[in-house]
C-alpha cells in the first residue's frame, strides 16, 4: 500500500490537468481543445441574469456560473437537487443526455476515450459499493483502458462526481484487510483489537528472543538448558 | 562452558540425528532463521510502534480526533435578491481589470455578507493550488481576506468560551493541516484544548478546526505512517516515502522468513501441545 501514490490510487491522474494558469489573451488564441471545450467563462456567453434566475427558481440555492463543454450553465440547488440552465438563453439543461454525459467524460478523461471503447449505463436507484447513493441518478461510463477506469457524471449537476480504476478498488480491498474490518473499512472493531493484542504480545515475546539471541546467547541456552 | 550445555541439551532430544549435532556446533541457526533474527532487530522498533499506534487507532474516541469540539455550523443569511449586482458586470470588470481566466464564479456568503468567489485557478480538490477573487455581490468591491475577516469568520464557526488569542498568515506546509496547498489564516482561541481555526486566505473558506486532541491523534497518525520528515524531507501527511516503503519491504521479509521457519518446524515435529 506505502509504494503505490496515494494521489494516483485516487485517480487524480485520470482527470485531465485543468489548463486555466495562463491569462486571457493565451487562452482567446487557445481557449479550445479538439472537443471544442471553451475552458473559461466569456462575458459574450452570460445573458441570463441572476434576476431571471431568481425569478424563475424563487429557491434556488448554491449558485454558481461554470462551464459545462462549450456552454457557460448556472448550475444550482433546489430542494437539495442540481439543475443546469444554459446563462446565455436560460435553457433548462438537466437531466443531461447520454451523449452529454460521454462528452462531459471525453473532455474530462486524461487518455484517449476515442480510441478505446467504453460502456455508458444509467443508475437511477441502485448505487454500487464505490459511490456514495446520494449522488444518484449518474451516468456510469465504463472505459476499456488499462486499469479499467470508471467516471460517474451525475445527470443533474454534469460534473464527474468521482473516478474508479482498478489500483483503487485492490487499495480499498487491502485496507479492509489492513483494519481487519471487511464490511465498513473502519479501525474501530473487537477483531482488529483482539489481534492487536495477540500481536503486541507475541512482539513482545520476539522482544524478548531477540534479547537473548543477539545480544546474550549465552543466558538463553542456560534457560533451555535448565528446562 | 555454553557450548557443552548445549551440547548436552541437544543430546537430550532423541529426535536430532548425530548429523545435525555437527552442525549445530558450526552453526548455531540455519541460515533462514539467521535473516529472521537480524530483521528483527532492523524492525523492531517500528514494529511496536505500528502496534502501539494501531491499538490507539482502534480504541481511540473518534470524535475527538475530529478536532470540532467547538465548531459550530456556518448558517446562512436570506440573500437580498434585489441589491445583487450580476456576475455579468463581475466578469466584465474582472475581464477589463485583470488578464486572469475566470473558471466559475460562486455566489457564496462570509459571515452574513454575500460574495461572489470567482476561481482563476482551479485545483482538483479544494486544498490543491487555488486562485480566487472575492467580490462583494452587493456592492461590486474586490474583497481581500484580511486578519479581521479571518477574526470574523473564525468566531462565527466557534461556540466554545475561549477569545481570540492570537492571528497568524501561514503559507503550507501547515502542521495542522498538512494536505492543505494555499495559505491560511491561523485564529487561535485560548481555551482548554487550544483550538486553532484555518480559514484560506483566497476564499475565506473554512479549512477546519484543529486543537489538543487532534494533534495528539496527528502525531500517532505520524508516528504509524513513518512521516517523520526525516533525510532533509518535509513531513506530507502521507504515507508515501522511502522508509515506509523500506520498512514494509523487511516487515515482509520478516514475516514470511518466519512463516517458512514456523512451518519447517511443525513439519520436523518440533511443535508439540
Amino acid at each position: 500500500m506505502v509504494v503505490m501514490d496515494i494521489h494516483y490510487i485516487h485517480g487524480d491522474t485520470l482527470i485531465k490537468p485543468s489548463n486555466n494558469h495562463g491569462n486571457i489573451q493565451e487562452l482567446a488564441l487557445d481557449n479550445t481543445d479538439g472537443n471544442n471545450t471553451v475552458y473559461s467563462l466569456h462575458s459574450s456567453q452570460l445573458n441570463f441574469s441572476i434576476m431571471q434566475l431568481m425569478q424563475r427558481y424563487p429557491d434556488a440555492e448554491n449558485i454558481e456560473l461554470d462551464r459545462l463543454l462549450t456552454h457557460t450553465v448556472y448550475r444550482f440547488k433546489v430542494d437539495g437537487q442540481f439543475h443546469l440552465i444554459n446563462a446565455d438563453n436560460g435553457v433548462l439543461l438537466s437531466p443531461i443526455s447520454i451523449g452529454t454525459a460521454i462528452k462531459v467524460a471525453q473532455s474530462q478523461y486524461s487518455g484517449d476515450m476515442s480510441s478505446s471503447d467504453f460502456h455508458v449505463s444509467y443508475l437511477s436507484d441502485q448505487a454500487p459499493r464505490e459511490l456514495s447513493a446520494r449522488h444518484l441518478p449518474v451516468w456510469r461510463i465504463d472505459i476499456d483502458d488499462a486499469a479499467n477506469p470508471t467516471l460517474y457524471v451525475s445527470a443533474h449537476s454534469g460534473k464527474v462526481i468521482t473516478k474508479r480504476h482498478s489500483y483503487w478498488r485492490v487499495f480499498d480491498w487491502m485496507f479492509a484487510f489492513h483494519v481487519m474490518d471487511y464490511i465498513e473499512e473502519s479501525a474501530d472493531n473487537w477483531l482488529l483489537l483482539c489481534v492487536s493484542v495477540i500481536a503486541s504480545i507475541a512482539s513482545f515475546f520476539g522482544l524478548i528472543l531477540i534479547y537473548y539471541r543477539v545480544l546474550n546467547q549465552g543466558k538463553l541456552r542456560t534457560i533451555v538448558g535448565r528446562n | 562452558m555454553a557450548a557443552k550445555i548445549n551440547r548436552k541439551n541437544v543430546l537430550l532430544d532423541e529426535r536430532v540425528s548425530e548429523k545435525a549435532i555437527k552442525k549445530s556446533r558450526k552453526m548455531k541457526l540455519p541460515p533462514l532463521a539467521k535473516i529472521h533474527k537480524w530483521l528483527a532487530v532492523l524492525v523492531f522498533a517500528q514494529v511496536f510502534i505500528w502496534l502501539g499506534t494501531g491499538l490507539f487507532f482502534n480504541l481511540m474516541d473518534h470524535d475527538k480526533a475530529r478536532g470540532n469540539q467547538y465548531r459550530a455550523k456556518l448558517l446562512n443569511k436570506e440573500i437580498d435578491v434585489s441589491r445583487l449586482i450580476e456576475p455579468k458586470q463581475v466578469l466584465t470588470q474582472l475581464e477589463q481589470d485583470t488578464n486572469k481566466a475566470v473558471n466559475s464564479i460562486r455566489l457564496i456568503q462570509r459571515v452574513d455578507t454575500p460574495y461572489y468567489l470567482v476561481n482563476h485557478q482551479q485545483g482538483l480538490y479544494k486544498h490543491f493550488v487555488n486562485q480566487y477573487s472575492l467580490v462583494n455581490a452587493y456592492s461590486g468591491e474586490v474583497k481581500l481576506v484580511d486578519d479581521k475577516m479571518a477574526k470574523r469568520i473564525a468566531k462565527q464557526s466557534y461556540n466554545g468560551d475561549g477569545a481570540i488569542s492570537q492571528v497568524n498568515r501561514l503559507n503550507p506546509p501547515i502542521d495542522d493541516f498538512l494536505k492543505e496547498q494555499n495559505p491560511v489564516w491561523q485564529v487561535n482561541f485560548d481555551d482548554e484544548v487550544n483550538t486553532s481555526v484555518y480559514i484560506e486566505v483566497g476564499s475565506g473558506r473554512l479549512v477546519g478546526h484543529s486543537n489538543d486532541d487532534k494533534r495528539f491523534v496527528d502525531f500517532f497518525f505520524m508516528l504509524h505512517f513513518m512521516d517523520y520528515g526525516l533525510f532533509g524531507n518535509n513531513r506530507t501527511g502521507g504515507f508515501n516515502h522511502g522508509q515506509s516503503v523500506l520498512f514494509a519491504f523487511l516487515m515482509l521479509l520478516f514475516s514470511i522468513t518466519g512463516a517458512v521457519w514456523t512451518v519447517r518446524l511443525w513439519r520436523k515435529g518440533r511443535y508439540k501441545i
